[in-house]
C-alpha cells in the first residue's frame, strides 16, 4: 500500500505542479518554435498513417505549403491506422492550442466529438482524402467527385477502342463505397455516351496484388473479345497491364488489343505507359491534396472567404461545392509521366 | 517469510528509478514545451490512458503468475462489437453492455480453459486467440464501425466530474482495489507463488488450475470493460480498435518492475509504468515529435528498464 499510496501522491503532486503552471506557464517556456506568442500560426496535418508512400507524398505538399506560406505544419499520424491513436494525437494538438488541423479520418464517425471540442476551441477543422460528414468540420478537400472520375474513365476508355467493343471493370473491393460510385458512374456515362460499348463483367481483388494479377489473367481468358480494362483502384491497372504485356510476349494477344486505364500512381505504372500498354492514366498529386489542405485552414484562421474558383498557387484553381473542395485529376500519358516524382 | 519481504524491498527499490524517472519526464517536458503542465493536458492524459490501464492491471498479475496474455486487444474489440450489435438489433444500451461483458469474459474463459486445464502454452493460445477474434470481429460488423449509442452512454468515457475524467476516476479505484487484493488476500501469495515455483505451490494442495482460469477471466472482463470505455470515449465500436494495445499494456507493466518470468512485481509500478508511457507519448507529441522516434524513445526506455533489472541482480 505504501508504494501504491507513493505513486498516488506523485500524481497529486504533479497536478499541483499542473495547476501551478497555469499562471507561470507564460514566463517558462518559450523554448518551443511554433508557438502562437511568436505570431506564426500552427496547423496539424493528420493523415491515416504514417508509413505509406502516399502519406510520404502528402507530407512532402503539407512542408512545401509550410514554406510558401511562412506557417508551422507538424505532420504527424500512428504508425497504424487506428482510430484511437489518431484521435489522442487530435487532442493532444488541441492542447498545444494549434490554429487549425488537418485531418483524414479513420472513422468518419469517431472523429465526431473531438471536432465538436475543436470547433468549441474555434480551431479550424478541414478533412482531406476521407471525409467525414455529419461533423462539424468546415470543408472536405478531395481531388474530384467519384462521378466525375468515373465519367472521366469511361471518356478515356471509349475515346481509346472507338466507341464500341468489350469492356471489363477491376476494382478494389465490391463493398467500397468509393469503387460503386466510380464505378456506377462510368457504366452510365457508358449508357449514355457510346451505346455500343457493354460492360461484360466487374471483378474485384480486395486490395490483394496477386488476386488482382489473377482477375486480369482469367478475364483475357475468359473474354477473348475483350477491348478494354478500366481499373478503379491503384493496384488493378498495374496488374492488367502486366498480364497483357506477357500475354502479348507469348503471342495470345495483339499489341493494343486490348486498352487498359484506370487510377493507378505514376511511379508503379511508369514502365506500362512508356510500353504504349496504358495510354492514359488517371492520378491526383496527394502533397496538392495536402497543399490545398493547408492553404484552406490557413485562409479560415485569418477570417478569409474560400471561394468558387479560387486560384492557389502552385495548384492552380479549385472548384468548391458547398462543403466540398475539388482540387482535380491529373492525366499522365507517355509526354508527362516522367515529370512525377510520386 | 523472509524471502518474501527481501523481494518487497526490492521492488520498492525499483519504484523508486520509476518514479525519478517519471518525475524527470514531466520537469523536462515542463521545460520544452508551455502547453504541457496545465490542468487540461493532464486530464487529458488521463481520459486517454484509461483503456491501457484497465488492461494492465489483469495483465500484471497474470506475468506475475509466470504467463501472458497477448488476446487482449482482440478481445477488447469482440466485446466492443458483440455490444455494438447488440444494441443494434434494439436491445437497451446498458444491457448489450452487459453482454459486451458477458463476451469478453467468455473469451477469456476459453483462455483460461486451454492454457489452465489443458496446461497449453498461453503465448500460443492467447496468440490463437488474437488472430481468430479479430477475424471474428471483421465477420460480426462486416469491417465496417458502428455508431449512434445514446448520450447516457458516452457519459462513460466523455465526462468529467468535478474536472476530473469519470473514467480515470474508475481506473484509479480500480487500481486501489486490485492492489489491495495483490497485498492482503491469500489469493495474491499464491499468485506470486505460482510465478515463482508452480510445483511447490500444486504441491502445497492448492489448485493452480483454478487460480490460472481466474486470472485469465478477469484479464478478459478488464479487456471487455476497456473495449466499454473506448467505445464511450470514441462514440463508436470499431473492427480494428484495440490492435496492437497489449504492446502498451505489456511495455506500461514491464517498466513498472514486473518480471517477465514471473514472481515479481507490482500494480503500484504498473501504474507509475503507465504513467511514464503516457506522458512520454504525450508530451512528444506536444513536441510535434514523429512517431516515428516515439517508437524509438519508447523501446529503448523498455530496454533501459529490463537492463536496470539486470543491474540490480534479480
Amino acid at each position: 500500500m505504501k508504494k501504491l499510496a507513493l505513486a498516488l501522491l506523485t500524481g497529486v503532486l504533479a497536478l499541483n505542479l499542473a495547476a501551478c503552471g497555469n499562471t507561470s506557464s507564460n514566463a517558462g517556456g518559450d523554448n518551443n518554435g511554433g508557438s502562437s506568442s511568436s505570431g506564426k500560426r500552427t496547423y496539424f496535418m493528420n493523415p491515416k498513417s504514417i508509413g505509406p508512400a502516399y502519406w510520404a507524398a502528402a507530407e512532402k505538399g503539407a512542408k512545401k505549403a509550410e514554406k510558401d506560406l511562412n506557417v508551422s505544419v507538424l505532420f504527424n499520424a500512428p504508425t497504424e491506422a487506428d482510430s484511437a491513436k489518431q484521435i489522442n494525437m487530435i487532442q493532444d494538438m488541441l492542447t498545444r492550442k494549434v490554429s487549425g488541423i488537418g485531418v483524414s479520418p479513420n472513422d468518419a464517425k469517431a472523429v465526431g466529438p473531438v471536432f465538436k471540442k475543436a470547433a468549441s476551441q474555434d480551431v479550424k477543422i478541414v478533412t482531406w482524402d476521407s471525409d467525414a460528414p455529419e461533423t462539424d468540420r468546415q470543408y472536405y478537400v478531395a481531388p474530384g467527385t467519384d462521378q466525375e472520375v468515373g465519367e472521366l474513365l469511361a471518356k478515356t476508355i471509349g475515346e481509346e477502342i472507338g466507341g464500341k467493343g468489350q469492356v471489363a471493370f477491376m476494382v478494389a473491393g465490391l463493398g467500397s463505397q468509393n469503387q460503386i460510385a466510380k464505378s456506377d458512374a462510368a457504366k452510365a456515362y457508358f449508357a449514355a455516351n457510346y451505346p455500343e460499348v457493354e460492360v461484360v463483367t466487374t471483378v474485384a481483388s480486395d486490395d490483394d496484388q496477386q488476386k488482382a494479377y489473377a482477375n486480369a489473367q482469367n478475364l483475357i481468358k475468359t473474354y477473348p473479345d475483350l477491348k478494354g480494362i478500366i481499373g478503379f483502384a491503384g493496384g488493378e491497372p498495374p496488374a492488367a497491364a502486366e498480364v497483357v504485356e506477357q500475354a502479348v510476349k507469348a503471342g495470345t494477344l495483339e499489341k493494343n488489343q486490348i486498352a487498359i486505364t484506370g487510377i493507378a500512381v505514376p511511379s508503379v505504372v511508369k514502365n506500362y505507359i512508356k510500353n504504349g500498354t496504358i495510354k492514359t492514366d488517371i492520378i491526383w498529386d496527394p502533397g496538392k491534396l495536402a497543399y490545398v489542405t493547408v492553404y484552406l485552414l490557413d485562409q479560415l484562421a485569418q477570417g478569409k472567404e474560400i471561394t468558387d474558383g479560387m486560384e492557389i498557387p502552385s495548384v492552380g484553381t479549385i472548384k468548391v461545392d458547398g462543403q466540398n473542395v475539388f482540387i482535380g485529376t491529373l492525366e499522365v500519358t507517355n509526354e508527362n509521366v516522367d515529370s512525377f516524382d510520386f | 517469510m523472509s524471502a518474501w519481504t527481501s523481494q518487497f524491498s526490492l521492488k520498492s527499490n525499483k519504484l523508486v528509478v520509476q518514479l525519478v524517472l517519471l518525475i524527470f519526464i514531466l520537469v523536462l517536458f515542463s521545460i520544452l514545451s508551455p502547453y504541457f503542465l496545465s490542468v487540461t493536458n493532464f486530464m487529458n492524459v488521463l481520459n486517454q490512458m484509461v483503456e491501457v490501464g484497465l488492461i494492465a492491471i489483469p495483465m500484471t498479475m497474470i506475468i506475475i503468475s509466470g504467463a501472458m496474455d497477448l488476446s487482449v486487444g482482440s478481445i477488447l474489440a469482440f466485446s466492443a462489437v458483440c455490444m455494438g450489435v447488440a444494441f443494434e438489433r434494439g436491445i437497451n444500451i446498458w444491457v448489450s453492455m452487459g453482454i459486451g461483458l458477458l463476451a469478453g469474459v467468455l473469451c477469456g474463459a476459453v483462455n483460461g480453459y486451454l492454457i489452465a486445464r489443458h496446461r497449453m502454452q498461453a503465448i500460443v493460445v492467447t496468440i490463437g486467440m488474437l488472430v481468430m477474434l479479430r477475424g471474428l470481429v471483421y465477420v460480426i460488423n462486416e469491417g465496417r464501425p458502428i455508431s449512434g449509442f445514446p448520450d447516457s452512454f458516452y457519459f462513460l468515457g466523455q465526462q468529467y466530474i468535478g474536472g476530473v475524467p469519470f473514467n480515470a476516476i474508475f481506473l484509479v479505484v480500480m487500481f486501489l482495489i486490485a492492489s489491495f487484493v495483490m497485498k492482503k488476500t491469500r489469493f495474491s501469495t499464491y499468485v506470486y507463488g505460482i510465478g515463482n515455483n508452480e510445483e511447490v505451490v500444486h504441491y502445497s494442495g492448492i489448485s493452480v488450475v483454478r487460480i490460472r482460469f481466474i486470472l485469465f477471466m478477469l484479464s478478459g472482463l478488464f479487456s471487455a470493460l476497456a473495449g466499454v470505455f473506448l467505445m464511450s470515449r470514441l462514440a463508436s465500436a470499431e473492427a480494428t480498435s484495440g490492435t496492437n494495445i497489449e504492446l502498451d499494456v505489456i511495455t506500461a507493466t514491464l517498466i513498472g518492475g514486473t518480471h517477465i518470468f514471473g514472481g515479481r512485481g507490482s500494480l503500484a509500478g504498473t501504474f507509475v509504468g503507465l504513467l511514464i508511457i503516457v506522458f512520454l507519448r504525450n508530451g512528444l507529441n506536444l513536441l510535434g515529435v514523429s512517431v516515428l522516434y516515439q517508437a524509438v524513445i519508447l523501446g529503448a526506455l523498455l530496454l533501459l528498464a529490463v537492463g536496470n533489472k539486470k543491474f540490480n541482480g534479480v
